[in-house]
């Protein structure tokens, strides 16, 4: 009987220690949304610039998500926190250990096919110009299956077949997986993600004037061209856009790039000629309903 | 027999209590933090490595 309120005691230390170990599992990096390499070079000082490493992910935990990183400077290791991104916008905190050492915001802009990174960063009160150019991350078999699984759980697709999972993994380069990954990316809501924007950026290689592709750029460019709208980057993005529409108009991704520039109204604000250009194509009055009740503007 | 039950119910309110500490807190830890943050510089390694140089080197060797 003395032993008995010890006993139980212990019996409950054990139960909890327990339960709270079975609930502890590693948190799982849901998106990797910058995973790049470049510059932070000090504008006062031409001989003051370090070699970036750049990685920004999202991780998620039970109910818990968090967006955190790295941030390698001449292979110093930081730790990047209170991170917040909009699509192709970052902004955070620097940590050196456990002590705030700068912040850092960048901005996403496409050169051609290749995503950059760009904007400033603050470390030990010097500011530095960064640029990081994006790496290359394509989704794995597995992560293929995973996401073609989601996505045919939530949406009827014609491409969703039994046993596709299976078929996906062992075939991720089969068109009807890659279709599916990329139906996933835009709607779940995930261009977020670098691989995502990977296998766009390839398809679109590809595919210039599918519906998806020709607003691509410039929904990936678009903060970075509101705030310099009268970048010769960003009227050469619009352009490009503008070409392809005024030679096919019918095109549903036309009116994704009227709704783009129509919503975000500082884009191509001083650009006025490109942006006329654009808000002339003759698109049909059926897409531009389309594209005004799509949940997602050419990728997003 | 009411101390069996009464045991048992103490163990059931531990256990679910020690599960609830869990979800409630909703934040990840340091050391889940680190170790996520291991995965992504990991990641950001590989996928640094992979940028291509391709085009540049053909464009050198013309």
């Amino acid at each position: 009987m003395k032993l008995a309120i010890p006993l139980i005691v212990l019996s409950i230390m054990v139960v909890v220690v327990a339960a709270q170990s079975s609930l502890t599992a590693s948190p799982k990096v849901t998106a990797y949304v910058i995973l790049g390499k470049g510059i932070a070079a000090n504008p006062d000082d031409t001989m003051d610039f370090m070699i970036a490493k750049f990685g920004i992910g999202k991780v998620s935990y039970s109910t818990a998500e968090e967006v955190i990183g790295v941030l390698k400077l001449d292979e110093e290791l930081y730790r990047l926190r209170a991170v917040v991104i909009e699509e192709g916008h970052a902004t955070g905190s620097i940590y050196r250990n456990s002590s705030e050492a700068g912040s850092f915001d960048v901005y996403s802009v496409m050169k051609g096919d290749t995503e950059v990174w760009a904007g400033k960063m603050l470390l030990y009160e010097k500011t530095y110009n960064l640029y990081v150019i994006e790496g290359v991350r394509p989704v794995k078999a597995s992560e293929l299956r995973a996401r073609v699984v989601e996505y045919c759980t939530n949406n009827e697709d014609a491409n969703c077949r039994d046993r596709l999972q299976n078929y996906c993994e062992n075939n991720p380069d089969d068109s009807r997986c890659r279709a599916l990954f990329r139906a996933w990316c835009l709607r779940a809501d995930n261009m977020d993600d670098t691989r995502c924007r990977y296998e766009f950026r390839n398809w679109c290689n590809e595919n210039p004037r599918n519906e998806y592709c020709i607003p691509f750029a410039l929904n990936r460019s678009r903060l970075y061209c509101e705030e310099h709208s009268d970048s010769a980057l960003c009227e050469k993005i619009a352009t490009t856009a503008a070409d392809i529409c005024e030679e096919t108009p019918d095109n549903q991704g036309c009116a994704k790039v009227q709704q783009l520039v129509t919503r975000a109204q500082k884009l191509l604000q001083n650009a006025q000629a490109i942006k006329t250009r654009i808000m002339n194509i003759a698109v049909t009055a059926s897409l531009r309903v389309r594209a005004a009740t799509s949940a997602d503007v050419g990728g997003s | 027999m009411l101390r069996l039950i009464l045991i048992g119910l103490l163990l059931s309110v531990a256990f679910i209590s020690g599960c609830t500490q869990i979800s409630e807190t909703g934040t990840l830890t340091e050391s889940q933090l680190d170790e996520a943050t291991g995965t992504i510089e990991q990641e950001m390694e590989n996928a640094i490595d992979n940028i291509n140089l391709e085009e540049l080197e053909n464009l050198i060797i013309e």
